[in-house]
């Protein structure tokens, strides 16, 4: 619900393909799950049509059909299905899929209609779409917000992070402060993909760690290889991967405070 | 986490900490709140002893069943320790004792009779610890005591850190102890005076930060007060602040209001409090009040008429750590204060755990949530002890069970994680 918004924005703005990639890979993420839910004996989980719905508006409208089908696949059978679905699997599908078509086919991202690339950040006209698009985000946020679904320590870990670094670091791109936040799809896939609570830290301290971090890291790979296709979603998904790990420094903090608070 | 570091090195600036503030919490709106005057309840036929009320004993009846027994009279001891006994509530015949798996006990019923006189139990000459200790041993009143970790009752040869008497009660549709305590204000005292005799501790008096009531300003107790939505009032999160549980064995004790109360009882007249106020409360009463109920009352007896004709669940204790009053256990368990009405419940669907964010708003101060309940999950009882696990009994976690989407009743896990700790002797860590 917190997506529809942003769903018709985009629909608005790139135009009937992106229906045409929805279905592609709905049909997809649907068939897999329907052979693991059937193999493995558990209910079939509406959420693919969540998963095929972030995965499309990461992907530019003119993308080819094979990739999607392939992205797809890959990421509904080793990121989704082996791990037992939704709530166990620790990485986000919508976003390994996005990564894989990144990685697999590196020319299929470059030209993007719904994201402002970070390069002609400053160059391109802001026009009514990208506000529209910022404020059916912003509002997603604070839907998920409100309904408690995503920490708000998380997002503004990421906001605190990628400005901090931008100020250390920035130059580069010649970008304003907030340059980064509203570039590429830096805030889409942060607010609806990597604050996914399976798919993050569970701990409150380990919420703003990875934040934080996940901020820092994504300018930090902008900066140093401007020349190089926006690298968001690899970052958040190594930080994604990273969770557990923040998670267990937190544990072993926790249990290190009990052990010499009291004896 | 976060809480119990900033409360810790509070506690170093000022020297001690009279009030504290609990951060965590859940305000949960059920029904309307009972009206907080006591009113007097029917008397109850009959009078049942729960299993579940003595945690941590391994029961042997010292009355065969169909016998007459007076109130005060020893109806069971502990094996292991055979002076801690639980007495019957009320004269009459010891009518059923219904034993569950391997030979466990499920609980005892007395059929009340008329015209039989309670025990009078002797006033010692001096009131000291050893005198309050076998008066409350004597009388049956040991076991209304409970000790961290494990949520047994305490031995009584033995000695805790600190004794906490909990006068705030912040599960929803309580009765309001502070009404309570000042209706029986002198026996309350009186209790609370032998009690500074029991242990050679710190008496904390746990209580809430918005209503007080007068107690004698001379005793050694020191007053603090909690403030903040339910878990507020539980014991566990007192202990926490004020006497944490580490792995050095130390136990803390505590006792709720009432039970000091009846302590006061058995001093001024020589007999215990065999009565409890109660609130009844919930979706379908017609008239939520405070009810002075026979200890054990049957519930089926007290509810009668007072419920309107719809599908509910009637439960003894509050809504998160009571128990269904159905089958052999009917009955209001010793130290449950309310009697809960809830509309037919929705049951949860069984999913994983998903780590939301609230799991961590309502999470005992101290605990991180998704890793202990993960460790519950999985049966690492090493992880869940590192996590602080002792810190915590089957209530403490009930919060968590409830804002959970998997629907996992985490309190029979943590219990069975306890007592496994408790068996194997693994409470003090390598």
């Amino acid at each position: 619900m917190a997506i529809a918004p942003l769903l018709v924005v985009a629909t608005a703005s790139a135009g009937y393909q992106y229906l045409l990639v929805f279905a592609i890979a709905l049909l997809c993420a649907g068939f897999w799950e329907r052979v693991f839910a059937e193999k493995r004996g558990r209910a079939f989980d509406v959420g693919v049509i969540y998963t095929a719905l972030l995965f499309t508006l990461l992907m530019p409208p003119g993308v080819a059909m094979f990739h999607v089908i392939f992205g797809v696949s890959f990421a509904m059978v080793f990121a989704h299905g082996v791990f037992g679905g939704e709530g166990k699997a620790f990485l986000n599908p919508a976003l390994v899929a996005a990564a894989i078509v990144q990685i697999t086919f590196p020319t299929s991202l470059n030209q993007h209609a719904l994201w402002t690339a970070v390069s002609e950040f400053t160059e391109a006209s802001h026009g009514l779409m990208d506000v529209l698009l910022l404020l059916s985000i912003v509002s997603g946020a604070a839907v998920l917000m409100t309904g408690r679904l995503v920490s708000w320590r998380l997002l503004v870990g990421h906001v605190i992070g990628s400005i901090a670094l931008a100020a250390v670091f920035g130059g580069n791109l010649d970008l304003p402060w907030y340059g980064h936040l509203l570039s590429g799809s830096y805030i889409y896939v942060v607010v609806f993909i990597t604050s996914d609570p399976s798919t993050s830290s569970a701990t409150n301290t380990g919420r703003w760690v990875q934040g934080i971090l996940a901020g820092a890291l994504v300018v930090f790979l902008r900066e140093v290889n401007p020349s190089h296709a926006d690298s968001v979603v690899p970052a958040l998904l190594l930080m994604s991967m990273a969770a557990p790990l923040i998670d267990q420094v937190v544990i072993w903090f926790n249990i290190r405070r009990r052990a010499r608070a009291h004896g | 986490m976060q809480s119990g570091k900033l409360c810790s090195n509070m506690d170093l600036w000022l020297g001690n900490l009279k009030r504290s503030w609990i951060k965590q919490g859940l305000d949960l709106k059920i029904g309307a709140p009972p009206d907080q005057v006591i009113a007097d309840g029917k008397p109850s036929s009959t009078a049942t002893l729960l299993g579940s009320d003595y945690p941590g004993v391994k029961p042997r009846l010292l009355v065969e069943e169909g016998a007459q027994v007076r109130a005060g009279e020893p109806i069971l001891c502990d094996r292991a320790r055979p002076r801690i006994v639980a007495t019957a509530p009320v004269s009459g015949t010891l009518t059923a004792i219904n034993r569950g798996a391997k030979r466990s006990l499920i609980s005892c019923q007395i059929t009340a009779q008329d015209g039989m006189d309670g025990i009078e139990f002797e006033f010692p000459v001096v009131l000291n610890r050893d005198a309050v200790r076998s008066m409350m041993l004597q009388s049956g009143l040991w076991t209304t005591l409970r000790k961290r970790p494990f949520g047994y009752i305490p031995d009584p040869e033995k000695n805790p850190r600190a004794l906490l008497v909990t006068a705030i009660d912040t599960q929803p549709l309580a009765p309001n102890p502070v009404v309570v305590i000042t209706e029986y204000s002198e026996e309350f005292s009186i209790g609370l005076k032998a009690l500074c005799k029991l242990v050679d501790a710190p008496l904390y008096l746990c209580q809430s930060a918005h209503q007080s009531f007068k107690i004698d300003e001379s005793l050694p107790v020191e007053r603090v007060t909690f403030e903040g939505e339910h878990p507020a009032g539980l014991p566990g999160v007192h202990i926490h602040r004020l006497c944490p549980i580490g792995f050095d064995g130390a136990e803390a004790w505590h006792i709720d209001y009432q039970n000091v109360i009846s302590l006061g009882c058995l001093i001024k007249t020589g007999k215990p409090w065999y009565q409890r106020v109660v609130s009844l409360a919930g979706t379908a009463v017609k008239n939520p009040r405070l009810l002075k109920l026979p200890l054990g009352a049957l519930i089926t007896e007290v509810t009668e008429g007072e419920l309107l004709d719809e599908p509910k669940r009637v439960i003894s204790g509050s809504v998160f750590s009571g128990h269904l009053a159905t089958g052999l256990q009917v009955s209001l368990a010793a130290l449950h204060y309310q009697i809960t009405v809830t509309p037919e419940s929705d049951y949860h669907n069984r999913s994983p755990l998903i780590a939301l964010p609230d799991l961590d708003t309502v999470s005992p101060p101290g605990i991180l949530a998704v890793p202990f309940l993960r460790a519950l999950l999985v049966g690492d009882v090493e992880q869940a002890r590192d996590l602080g696990a002792l810190e915590l009994v089957e209530e403490d976690v009930a919060l968590l069970s409830y804002t959970c989407s998997s629907g996992t009743d985490y309190g029979s896990l943590l219990r069975r994680m306890l007592d496994q700790i408790d068996r194997e002797d693994l409470s003090i860590r390598q």
